[in-house]
């Protein structure tokens, strides 16, 4: 597959476009029945409270109100969460964690009824102390959040903490030793499709319909919290309006479980579709906020780092709901650059603050938001070009580097290769100035410019992939492989057609439903490329050699002689001889080819039995414009360079990462939420009218480029890597980088605003 | 701040007096080319048989999706900061969730069910960029988009780069798939000219 190829690497159609620019395309947010009930959740005011009493008897006595929900009416048991072994989170507590947290439901036959309805609920609550900073969660006399725990620290599956090398040596052995603190908010998904989730019962048996990455994980959870088994219920994924990285399954299960039981109960189905409001309110939302205390030391001759310490404060919220590995996922700089020694430990602790999870880059946009500008830090102590010094220190194939703070070899993008191209493309040469020289002065404009480096993991756990070849040639490929924007459903034809030699507009990847796909996990972790349709392809490599062996029987030569293309299979060295794949399906009769995959990411080196830890990585230069009279900044020009293995459609390929620069603009400039910490922690700006996003305004000159490097993607059939993450992630320190360069201090603080900037330079 | 809708629904339960008399009337939408009549009125619960289809807190997003099933307008904000629910009325862009339908009567509404030739289904030129040039990731804002556009170049047929940008920026794509839409825009914008 890492050979010639005549599909992949071409711009076919996107399979949905025309469904979606039409507007038939069908989203959870579509979906309805005639007798359908609507339902909504009553929120917590309080940040950590005991629910002592609930009287609902005069919301249940609205007109239109059809039914009300309590702790006393679903199970207790916990909505799991993928990587932490201390689960919290409950479909209606009977203790409250964060403002916001759900305490009621209310089925009613219109969402306006419903609301009305909940003002109606009484509850007494009984507050409870309230953490909302992970500094003070650790301190020794703060309030524990949690009486089944010692103290506040989140228990993980994975290491909080790292050590390699000799760091008292390393320290020794610098010329400069530099400390620095960095600082990192919270961030808000924001779908344009808020979660939503409809149930409809069908005798005993339950269909879900939910806005999903993961239909498995809602199966599980569901059945697991309902007491059912798996044949009695399916979970089904229609277009998800985007994720990010926010529609994991627990929101979704939560719905479920409230959907459910009222469909239940009423006998009609049952419809929870979050506003925007309840979406930012009642979600989880990025890790954070961080505090990054680094220590650093640096050789003057040569720029050698010689010693890192890193430790690292996190607020996990009040539950985490997909891993607190998080902040540790990519390791930022030690797991870069050719530290000689490293110490890292974390402190991920749980405070009264919105549920936090998995988001775009998972952990890696925070960590590096430090570690690339700190390392910018040293590189300027010594007096180096930021991008000389990471050309020279930056790891290459073998060395070691770190996922989720566990070391192993490193096997991914060449740095060097990724730097050189980029410079080139930026100009790096004629532009950079020197350290504390702007690239252009114009009145109260500032110009500067900025590099930074990233890496992601890209894919975890494992798949099943099962492809139909059917009796008329065409191809059915049984997967969830939910669609939320990315193009998996484009690209997994494209992969299927390129194996059997078929054309992609012949093969159909079916609907995301539990009831006939085979398991697997969902669409997180830049998984969907390597596993989803790594597992696929497999499947189709199995059916592809059932199909040879039946056409060597009937041309009577051996399967090794054969190939495929165009829908036959011919002989190699006489293509006249030959028949259709059609045809070869079909010779035991009409019953078609099942071929079977399994596919998983090997974190060893298959040779040496070694951890390896396979990357997607990027170099990323910014060109920042600051007023320093208005704090105003503005990114005129950005080039981003990742390497994706073999890439499957160019023109999709480098959207993503079109898509990640606007992403890590709006991470360095505008994304946070703004707590209110002197009350109870609630988020102030919950409308899309607060929480600022980038437009189309923020869209300038991006050169997006992707290289297409399968000799550093070791894993086969595909050799691809997922891209989604891993370009977001150098952004915003790249642009950190630059703000420093046009203006001379460096805000440590994300995200930039201009009230910072003016702070900084003394003007407010 | 309460909206007008806010307030409207607000005073849904309160006793009918507060409220402004409604006479029942008949509402007069032309959607797409066909003609809807939509019984007007709230003295009767929208889940009651006969009900009314138009209620005075209903916007028009609701009442294209939920009374007429044009779902392919869509509601993400819901407060008129995203621009996914826009629609045209009588040619010119709106905010159907910031939009009361009682307000509409006797209006011209297009959506994007809408935009495509109604013999043949044929894709409007600027449905067929978008899918061309891969203008559309998740989707969501697609169908707000498309008819910003539609808006945009109905009045300026030969826009810059920088005034699709401008005209744009109030719809909100959140894939951030910028470069593509813009790209898709301004080949619409040359197939429409080239097609006179």
């Amino acid at each position: 597959m890492a050979g010639k190829h005549s599909i992949l690497g071409t711009n076919r159609p996107r399979v949905d476009a025309a469904l979606k620019a039409t507007g038939k395309a069908i989203y959870l947010h579509d979906i309805r029945f005639p007798d359908m009930l609507e339902c909504k959740l009553l929120k917590s005011p309080y940040a950590h409270a005991r629910i002592l009493h609930i009287d609902t008897s005069k919301a249940e006595k609205l007109p239109g109100v059809r039914g009300v929900l309590t702790y006393k009416d679903v199970s207790q048991t916990p909505i799991r969460a993928h990587n932490s072994p201390h689960h919290t989170y409950r479909v209606l507590p009977k203790e409250v964690f964060y403002v916001g947290e759900q305490v009621a439901a209310v089925a009613a036959e219109t969402k306006e009824v419903a609301m009305d309805a909940l003002e109606l609920i009484e509850v007494t609550y009984e507050p409870l102390p309230v953490i909302f900073d992970p500094i003070e969660a650790m301190k020794p006399d703060a309030p524990l959040m949690y009486p089944d725990m010692s103290d506040n620290l989140s228990p993980s599956n994975f290491p909080i903490e790292t050590c390699r090398g000799d760091i008292i040596k390393g320290f020794k052995d610098a010329d400069i030793i530099l400390e620095s603190r960095y600082t990192v908010g919270v961030q808000a998904h924001n779908c344009l499709d808020a979660h939503g989730t409809v149930c409809k019962w069908d005798g005993d048996e339950l269909t879900v319909w939910s806005s999903t990455k993961f239909i498995w994980s809602i199966l599980d959870k569901v059945c697991e919290i309902m007491g059912l088994p798996e044949t009695k219920v399916k979970v089904i994924a229609p277009f998800v309006g985007g994720d990010f990285g926010s529609k994991a399954g627990q929101i979704e299960t939560m719905q479920a479980v409230i959907c459910a039981t009222f469909a239940k109960r009423t006998g009609r189905p049952v419809r929870l579709q979050f506003t925007r409001d309840e979406e930012i309110a009642l979600t989880y939302h990025s890790v954070g906020p961080f505090y990054y205390d680094t220590k650093g030391g640096v050789k003057r001759e040569d720029g050698r780092p010689t010693a890192m310490d890193l430790v690292l404060h996190s607020s996990q919220g009040a539950h985490n709901i997909a891993g607190l590995e998080a902040p540790y996922v990519g390791s930022g700089a030690v797991a870069v650059y050719k530290f000689d020694s490293c110490n890292f430990v974390g402190y991920p602790s749980y405070c009264n603050l919105n549920m936090t999870g998995s988001r775009r880059g998972y952990g890696d946009p925070e960590g590096f938001w430090c570690s690339e500008q700190f390392v910018d830090e040293l590189a300027e102590a010594v007096g180096m070009d930021p991008v000389e010094w990471r050309m020279k220190w930056a790891i290459r194939q073998g060395d070691p580097t770190a996922t989720r703070l566990v070391w192993g070899e490193f096997a991914g993008g060449d740095y060097q290769l990724l730097l050189k191209k980029g410079a080139e493309l930026f100009g790096w040469k004629d532009r950079w100035k020197g350290w504390g020289k702007p690239t252009a002065v114009d009145g109260p404009k500032r110009r500067g410019v900025g590099v930074a480096l990233a890496q992601h993991l890209t894919g975890v756990n494992n798949e099943m992939g099962v492809v139909r070849v059917n009796v008329d040639g065409s191809v059915d490929v049984l997967s969830h492989a939910e669609e939320v924007g990315q193009g998996i459903r484009t690209a997994m034809p494209m992969c299927i057609a390129e194996v059997l030699g078929v054309e992609p507009d012949v093969v159909r990847v079916s609907e995301a439903n539990t009831e006939f796909v085979p398991r697997g996990f969902g669409v997180y972790a830049s998984r969907g490329t390597p596993l989803i349709i790594g597992a696929a392809v497999k499947a189709a490599q199995d059916a592809r050699k059932q199909l040879l062996e039946r056409a060597a029987k009937t041309l009577k030569v051996n399967p090794e002689d054969l190939e495929t293309g165009d829908g036959w299979i011919f002989v190699k060295t006489e293509p006249d001889k030959r028949m259709t794949i059609q045809k070869a399906a079909t010779v035991f009769g009409r019953v078609g080819v099942y071929g079977l995959g399994y596919e998983e990411v090997p974190h060893y080196n298959p040779e040496t039995g070694k951890p390896r830890w396979e990357k997607s990585n990027g170099a990323l230069f910014a060109e920042v414009e600051v007023d320093v009279e208005t704090g105003e900044v503005t990114i005129p020009k950005v080039v981003s360079v990742a390497d994706a293995g073999v890439v499957i459609h160019p023109e999709l390929a480098k959207a993503q990462i079109d898509c990640s620069i606007l992403w890590g603009i709006g991470y360095a400039l505008y994304e946070d939420e703004v707590y209110d910490r002197r009350n109870q922690g609630r988020v102030m700006n919950i409308q899309m009218v607060d929480y600022k996003i980038p437009t189309f305004l923020d869209r300038t000159d991006f050169v997006s480029v992707v290289i297409s490097d399968p000799d550093h993607a070791p894993t086969p059939p595909l050799h691809m890597k997922g891209l989604g993450e891993n370009a977001m992630v150098p952004v915003a320190p790249a642009i950190g980088n630059a703000i420093y360069n046009a203006i001379g201090v460096r805000i440590k603080d994300q995200p930039v605003t201009p009230d910072k900037i003016l702070k900084a330079l003394g003007k407010i | 701040m309460m909206t007008e809708k806010d307030e409207a629904k607000a005073g849904k339960h309160l006793p009918k007096q507060d409220l402004e008399p409604s006479s029942r009337k008949i509402i007069t939408l032309t959607i797409n080319g066909k003609r809807y009549h939509l019984r007007f009125g709230d003295d009767m619960e929208p889940w009651e048989s006969p009900a009314y289809d138009v209620y005075p807190w209903d916007t028009l997003a609701h009442t294209l999706r939920e009374t007429l099933g044009l779902t392919g307008t869509k509601v993400a904000c819901d407060n008129g900061a995203c621009g996914s629910c826009t629609v045209l009325m009588n040619g010119k862009p709106i905010l159907s969730c910031s939009t009361l339908t009682a307000d509409c009567d006797g209006n011209e509404i297009t959506t994007i069910e809408g935009l495509g030739d109604p013999v043949t289904g044929k894709l409007h030129p600027i449905q067929q960029a978008f899918v061309d040039h891969h203008g559309v990731q998740c989707g969501f804002c697609i169908p707000g988009m498309i008819l910003s556009t539609k808006a945009l170049l109905d009045k300026n047929p030969n826009p810059t780069e920088e005034e699709v940008k401008e005209e744009l920026s109030g719809n909100l794509c959140r894939c951030g798939n910028y470069s593509l839409i813009l790209k898709s825009v301004m080949e619409a914008a040359e197939t429409i000219r080239r097609k006179g």
